[in-house]
């Protein structure tokens, strides 16, 4: 009898301890983002708190990238494009319809989405490389278009966009996309860890296998880009409300690539990556503004170098540090 | 010619040759029996410097080849015809013999090689600019060893010619292999499944068994050993 | 459509497309060989630019003489990549190699890019021309330069292509591409064959984007619009098929010529793009593309 009371209690006691970790959670990234959110509390200046702002964005961009990367193994190689999308969409609800920017980013994650589905139905039946290029070609096209339709969004003038809040204050923004962020990961790795994640993870290993299963590739694979484009059109949108002003330059490739790179470097498939490679690389690459086109040189080699030497990026780096600590570590909590 | 001494290999963490020795001599035309999976390929594919070595080393002429690179071995005068032939199927069959000969630099005796060997397989003649990939079964068999014999080799390794082949194509197929080791002293070393045939036209051979060679001698004392009788020939 | 606006389209499309040809050849080459789907094959075009630039600008070569030198310049730097760059990462990196090979050559693109920017500046550097005066053909004013900018592009994929077919070289790397296994058991080394044919292929792309310097001059990002067209090129005919490029080049010269008349400038990629999906709707392995197997996966 005291046996099962002990054995009751203690399955009670994990369980309460289990709730941040079910969510993805661990102590020190959780410190991390509060850490992040008590800096406007005490830094003033705008400056500072832009660049947390880009770089919360880009980190969940990166989040997003990794989705389909880390997972079911494409480069959605057209990524800037969506958020471009939802940027525009959210920006045209603001001005030419009125609705309010926080109704606007989610119907632009919804539209996001909606064109993600199409792609990924059109495309995702190819084999990687192929899906790969082909979103990489509609990313061109909808840059295109948004060039050329200058009716609609005025073209390589630029859109201007109503901003979030009123007043010069960057504060509001960094929890507004914190939150988002928050949510974006919260999602994600709880589709992760479930058994649409196991599909994910059997149909970006080995397909054929996956298959064989009985797992349906093309539904999964579709699901997931969807999704993924969903939270690249939340982030647009959020983008166009931030920056203030939207021009088709936001859908080039380049956007695509600088999101990749930090996706890599931060280690594909941590999903978390991506948003430390941010935090570091965006501020560093800020200060680093006088080398000017050295410092993207060291970018790109960055990514080369990570690509040959160390594909697992920083998250991997980070585990094995992890794992060496805790090997040097005396104590052992009793399980 | 050729020697093998306790030679292991194998693919990554899975060990397959366990310590095998053997040796083929000059002219000679030697096989390797066995049940299925046992490493008759693998074997090959080391020699032939495809599977890197993990003990043991290989002579060729006296010469250390283990773990040399595969062109270079083909340099050195030894050429493996693999069970699928890994042939250029978008190419012609003129130009993938001429690539069997890619190692040569006199025009002439490329000539005269492609000559020979187009006597020995007309069927291929006529098929000169058919591209490979269209060829019939047999005819893929054929090329594989046309072109392995492109580079003026001094040793041939075949990997299971009768594999997949219509039993008229598989005497051919042996046929050729005799009258190549017979009337142009070409030294041969076969891997085969074809058990009975293959001890009929051969010298001397090996039998491996997971992994090990566990019979060895001439073919014809082998065809009266109670083993091989029982396990390969279907006589009790 | 009368018959002048027709010989407009037309002559416009087959010097685009002859040009658009040699482009889209190196870049599959490179996949057919080697497996690489190369983000990088813009830059190269760029180095070609700049490189005839200052061959003939600056150094006073002779127009021939600066497409040379881009063509040689182009394969030097391809073989300094290859032999740094891809061949560490198919010593250190064996599994995942088309995904991983392609994100290489994107942090190869930005460290080209940006190099190129850091010494020279983002000053459009062009020419005026080549050789003077234009040429009437079929009641249209073309200039010199366009039609010798198409002449050294069509002399070029015939040089290649003879000796790629004709040349005992050649063959070899054709060998590489439809069985790497039966190449080594041939005799054929395989990385030098690799860095043979990345050499080669950036010596194209430095030819094609000197070949046209007076019409587009050189700057650090101007290898975008090349590389995109050259894989609307690889993908509408099938990945891998050299031949096919060539064929595939004009068509969507064509395909451009065509917009360009009937929608004006801008719309010519959303049309490319248009044709190229319903193609692949109809033959997803492209137009010329045998593997069908290996593109849909089932």
């Amino acid at each position: 009898m005291m046996q099962t009371e002990t054995n009751q209690n203690l399955l009670l006691s994990m369980k309460k301890k289990n709730i941040l970790r079910e969510l993805g959670f661990t102590p020190l990234g959780l410190g991390l983002l509060i850490l992040v959110a008590l800096v406007p509390l005490f830094i003033d200046n705008q400056y500072y708190l832009h660049l947390i702002v880009s770089s919360l964005m880009f980190g969940a961009l990166a989040m997003g990238f990794d989705f389909t990367v880390g997972y079911i193994n494409i480069v959605n190689f057209g990524y800037a494009a969506f958020m471009g999308v939802g940027g525009y969409v959210s920006a045209l609800l603001a001005t030419r319809l009125g609705i309010s920017p926080w109704i606007g980013i989610f119907v632009a994650a919804a539209a996001a989405a909606v064109l993600g589905f199409l792609i990924g139905i059109l495309t995702l039946r190819l084999r990687g490389m192929f899906a790969a290029i082909m979103a990489w070609f509609v990313g061109i096209v909808l840059m295109s278009l948004a060039s050329n339709m200058v009716d609609l969004t005025r073209g390589q003038l630029g859109l201007n966009v109503p901003l979030l809040f009123t007043g010069s204050g960057k504060a509001p923004y960094i929890y507004t996309i914190l939150a988002i962020v928050i949510l974006t990961y919260i999602v994600l790795k709880r589709m992760i860890s479930s058994k649409i994640g196991l599909a994910f993870n059997a149909i970006g290993q080995d397909l054929e296998a996956a298959e064989t299963s009985g797992v349906n590739a093309t539904k999964y694979k579709v699901l997931n880009f969807t999704v993924s484009c969903a939270f690249a059109g939340l982030i647009g949108g959020f983008y166009g409300h931030f920056v203030g002003i939207l021009t088709p330059a936001v859908l080039h490739t380049r956007v695509t690539v600088e999101i990749l790179a930090l996706c890599y470097i931060g280690g594909r498939g941590s999903i978390w990556g991506g948003l430390l490679a941010a935090f570091l690389i965006i501020p560093i690459f800020e200060f680093l503004r006088p080398l000017m086109e050295i410092r993207l040189i060291i970018y790109g080699l960055l990514l080369v170098l990570v690509m040959i030497f160390y594909p697992g990026g920083l998250a991997q780096f980070l585990n094995q540090l992890a794992f060496y600590l805790k090997d040097l570590m005396p104590f052992k909590k009793q399980a | 010619m050729l020697e093998l001494k306790n030679v292991s290999a194998g693919y990554g963490p899975l060990q397959i040759l366990w310590g095998i020795s053997l040796k083929v001599d000059t002219g000679e035309f030697v096989s390797l029996v066995g049940p299925n999976g046992v490493g008759k390929t693998t074997c090959l594919k080391t020699i032939a410097g495809m599977i890197k070595i993990t003990e043991g080393e290989i002579l060729f002429n006296g010469i250390d080849i283990s773990n040399m690179y595969v062109p270079d071995i083909t340099k050195q005068g030894l050429s493996f015809v693999t069970e699928g032939g890994c042939l250029f199927a978008g190419m012609t069959v003129h130009e993938n013999l001429r690539l069997g000969a890619y190692i040569l630099k006199d025009k002439k005796q490329i000539a005269e090689l492609e000559g020979f060997v187009f006597s020995l397989f007309p069927r291929l003649a006529e098929r000169e600019k058919q591209l490979a990939g269209t060829l019939s079964g047999g005819e893929r068999k054929m090329l594989s060893i046309a072109r392995g014999l492109m580079s003026a080799p001094k040793i041939l390794l075949v990997d299971e010619p009768s594999l997949g082949l219509a039993p008229n194509l598989v005497d051919d197929v042996f046929d050729t292999l005799v009258t190549l080791n017979k009337e142009q002293g070409l030294t041969i070393f076969l891997v085969e499944q074809n058990v009975h045939t293959t001890l009929e036209i051969t010298d001397r051979t090996y039998v491996i068994e997971q992994g090990r060679i566990c019979l060895q001698g001439k073919s014809g004392d082998l065809l009266n050993n109670d083993h091989v009788k029982s396990c390969y020939l279907g006589l009790t | 459509m009368d018959l002048s606006a027709t010989g407009d389209i037309l002559l416009s499309g087959i010097l685009r497309g002859g040009l658009f040809v040699l482009i889209a050849m190196g870049l599959s080459l490179v996949f057919g060989v080697m497996n690489i789907p190369n983000f990088a094959h813009g830059e190269f075009y760029m180095l070609g630019a700049y490189f005839s630039y200052y061959a003939y600008a600056v150094f006073g070569l002779n127009p021939i003489l600066a497409i040379m030198a881009a063509g040689a310049g182009g394969f030097v730097c391809g073989a300094i990549m290859e032999r740094t760059a891809f061949r560490s990462l198919r010593v250190r990196q064996k599994t995942n190699w088309v995904m991983n090979s392609f994100l290489l050559t994107v942090g190869l693109s930005i460290v080209l890019q940006n190099s190129a920017q850091a010494l020279v500046g983002t000053k459009f550097m062009g020419i005026s021309q080549y050789w003077q005066g234009s040429v009437a053909i079929m009641g249209m004013n073309v200039s010199i330069d366009r039609l010798a900018g198409f002449g050294v592009a069509m002399a070029t994929v015939l040089l290649f292509w003879i000796f790629l077919t004709k040349t005992k070289t050649g063959n070899s790397i054709r060998a590489v591409s439809e069985d790497e296994s039966g190449a080594m058991l041939v005799g054929i080394n395989l990385n030098r064959v690799y860095t043979l044919t990345f050499s080669i292929a950036c010596m194209l792309a430095g030819i094609a984007g000197a070949a046209l310097l007076s019409i587009n001059p050189a700057y650090p990002t101007m290898g975008l619009a090349p590389l995109y067209k050259s894989w609307f090129i690889v993908i509408l005919v099938g990945m891998g098929n050299v031949g096919g490029t060539i064929i595939g080049g004009f068509i969507v010269g064509m395909v451009e010529a065509l917009s360009y008349y009937n929608l004006g400038a801008g719309w010519q990629d959303v049309i490319s793009l248009l044709v190229i999906i319903i193609i692949l709707l109809f033959k997803p392995s492209g137009l010329f593309g045998k593997d069908v197997k290996g593109v849909w996966e089932r």
